[in-house]
């Protein structure tokens, strides 16, 4: 029965389809032009079709924005003040953080590894932070340091940076990350003589663009530093194994840049992987000079062996060709009558 | 010195030990005086494989070979009840013609190992030669590091073991050659075929054979095996 109807339909659609071609010529006739009346001109010209811009007149053919928005069913549910253009933010204005704020974070301990005198985060929040970099410090060598600021707050421009954290920044191989709360864009990183006359400044750079990418992606301010700091924790290892840190063999060139602005300094390169540097791969890194030595022991037992089976072999050899003489028999009593033997002899029961 | 019969200590000079009063007359009265041929290899008692009595026998000769002097005999049999195989050798170095091709070779400079399997007990007897290179010490520790195998029942592997042995300590109590190993060609045919170890047949083949090699040689001498 439903196949007899299909059936049908499909006939009627191609009754329709087959005279649609036919309709224009219909229309066409000589009959029906006399009917049709012609359309009006109107001699001032109507303004819409006006050329508004050297004569074209497809701006103008457009649909409104307003009747577009009209016509679109999903934009009805959307509130018209978010339907208009977003205005552009207001610059902020940004001032110093204050001497007496910063001297709090003067006088922390070196294993206070997040420097948020403000309180701007929770005491989860906090933890949660500062348990990470205290991780990161403890498995790499370039320990990573966090100085939280506010949104409009900035460092002042002579502050010494180097007074942070009772003096740890210099004492041992680090990086100060200065971070405005919910601007990642504006975070700033400090790094120590060794890593800025190491390391290359595309590795740096690409630190940097990976830590604002990885922020960027969340639009919560505190989930931004996390994953800013996590960024961070990455790269720095990164950057250790590139640059060979603590490797005394290696002299890189020396490079005069210490500060990164990552708002002044990014480059449209990325890089996702550290530069390798040498033969050896990264997981052969560590038991490298296990590895040599190992390789030398066996080469030296190979060398010894070899050695030591030439010999034998040479022996043997001499000994093959070697005959034994025994002295002559000397004076002696005849011991139990026996003339050629006197009973020197061992035996042996095995029952 | 140790009695091959009682295993005690006699002194150097004694001709009958001062406790079982043995000599080697005792074993004379016993044996009878008779000289006898012992090979190098005699398993009267069938106690070694066809492949390990070959081996033993190859080692033997290379033994040889490396002591000119020395030479050794195997006898493995089942002795006569009450005599010990200690006994039993030391009758065989003082009496007995050691099989062996080169006759230069003296019984004092023979070692003589005997094995019965019955009473499970084996020994080693040296001649007067030899006393200085193997002390009766020394052939005691070959002894007792020979316990173990025997007592498995590997007897062709410990008889092996005792000859590397007594090769070794020889070797520390004698003095090296170097061998000499310009081999001579033969100068004439009858060098060759006298050299060459075989025998003849037939007489007339070998004059034919000399006739056409060496046609001005003296004539061929009928062998003592041939048919004519």
């Amino acid at each position: 029965m439903n196949s007899r109807i299909n059936y049908c339909r499909l006939l009627g659609l191609t009754a329709v389809v087959g005279l649609t071609p036919f309709q224009p010529l219909r229309v066409c006739a000589a009959s029906d032009v006399e009917e049709l009346p012609l359309p009006a001109w109107v001699a001032e010209g109507d303004t819409r079709l006006a050329p508004p811009l050297g004569g074209a007149l497809l701006p103008e053919m457009l649909p409104d924005p307003a009747e577009e928005n009209a016509n679109n069913p999903f934009k009805l549910f959307i509130p018209r003040s978010k339907l208009a253009a977003p205005e552009k933010p207001a610059p902020v204005k940004l001032e110093p953080i204050s001497s007496e704020l910063l001297s709090l974070s003067e006088n922390t301990e070196p294993d206070i590894f997040l420097l948020d005198p403000q309180r701007l985060l929770s005491e989860t929040q906090t933890e949660d932070l500062q348990r990470l970099l205290a991780y990161h410090a403890t498995g790499a060598r370039i320990t990573a340091y966090i100085l939280l600021l506010n949104k409009d707050q900035t460092l002042p421009a002579n502050f010494e940076v180097s007074r942070l954290a009772s003096g740890a920044l210099l004492q041992k191989t680090s990086c100060l990350l200065v971070y405005p709360l919910g601007q990642p864009t504006r975070a700033r990183f400090f790094m120590s003589k060794e890593i800025g006359q190491t390391a290359p400044i595309g590795q740096l750079t690409a630190l940097a663009q990976d830590c604002i990418r990885g922020a960027l992606q969340v639009s919560d301010d505190v989930e931004q530093l996390q994953r800013f700091a996590t960024q961070l924790s990455i790269r720095l290892f990164w950057l250790e194994r590139a640059c060979k840190l603590g490797d005394t063999e290696q002299v890189a060139p020396a490079r005069p840049s210490l500060e990164t602005n990552t708002t002044a300094e990014l480059l449209p390169e990325v890089t996702s992987e550290p530069v390798k540097n040498g033969v050896w791969p990264d997981y052969l890194q560590k038991w490298k000079r296990s590895l040599i030595q190992v390789l030398c022991g066996l080469a030296v037992f190979i060398a010894l062996l070899i050695a030591g089976l030439t010999a034998w072999r040479w022996k043997k050899k001499q000994i093959s060709r070697t005959v034994w003489l025994l002295p002559e028999i000397p004076d002696h009593p005849l011991r139990f009558g026996g003339p050629h033997a006197g009973g020197c002899g061992a035996s042996v029961d095995f029952g | 010195m140790r009695c091959p019969r009682c295993n005690n200590d006699s002194s150097h000079s004694e001709i009958q030990c001062s406790t079982c009063n043995f000599e080697l007359r005792q074993l004379h009265d016993l044996f009878g005086r008779k000289t006898v041929q012992l090979e190098r290899v005699t398993d009267s008692a069938h106690c070694l494989r066809l492949r390990d009595g070959r081996d033993i026998e190859a080692l033997l000769e290379e033994f040889e070979r490396t002591f000119p002097q020395v030479f050794v005999s195997l006898y493995i049999g089942v002795l006569p009840t009450g005599l010990k195989s200690a006994e039993v050798a030391f009758w065989f170095l003082n009496t007995a013609a050691l099989g062996t091709s080169d006759y230069r070779r003296l019984n004092e400079y023979a070692i003589v190992l005997v094995l019965d399997p019955v009473t499970k007990s084996f020994a080693v007897s040296v001649g007067y030669g030899l006393e200085q290179a193997l002390p009766q010490k020394s052939l005691e520790k070959i002894m007792q590091s020979l316990r173990t195998q025997f007592w498995h029942g590997e007897h062709a592997r410990a008889i092996k073991g005792c000859i590397s042995q007594l090769g070794k300590r020889i070797r520390q109590g004698a003095k090296g050659v170097k061998k000499e190993e310009d081999i001579i060609p033969p100068q004439s045919a009858e060098d060759f075929l006298d050299d060459s170890g075989l025998g003849l047949v037939r007489s007339q083949p070998r004059r034919n054979m000399r006739d056409v090699e060496a046609p001005s040689g003296p004539e061929a001498q009928p062998s003592e095996g041939s048919t004519e």
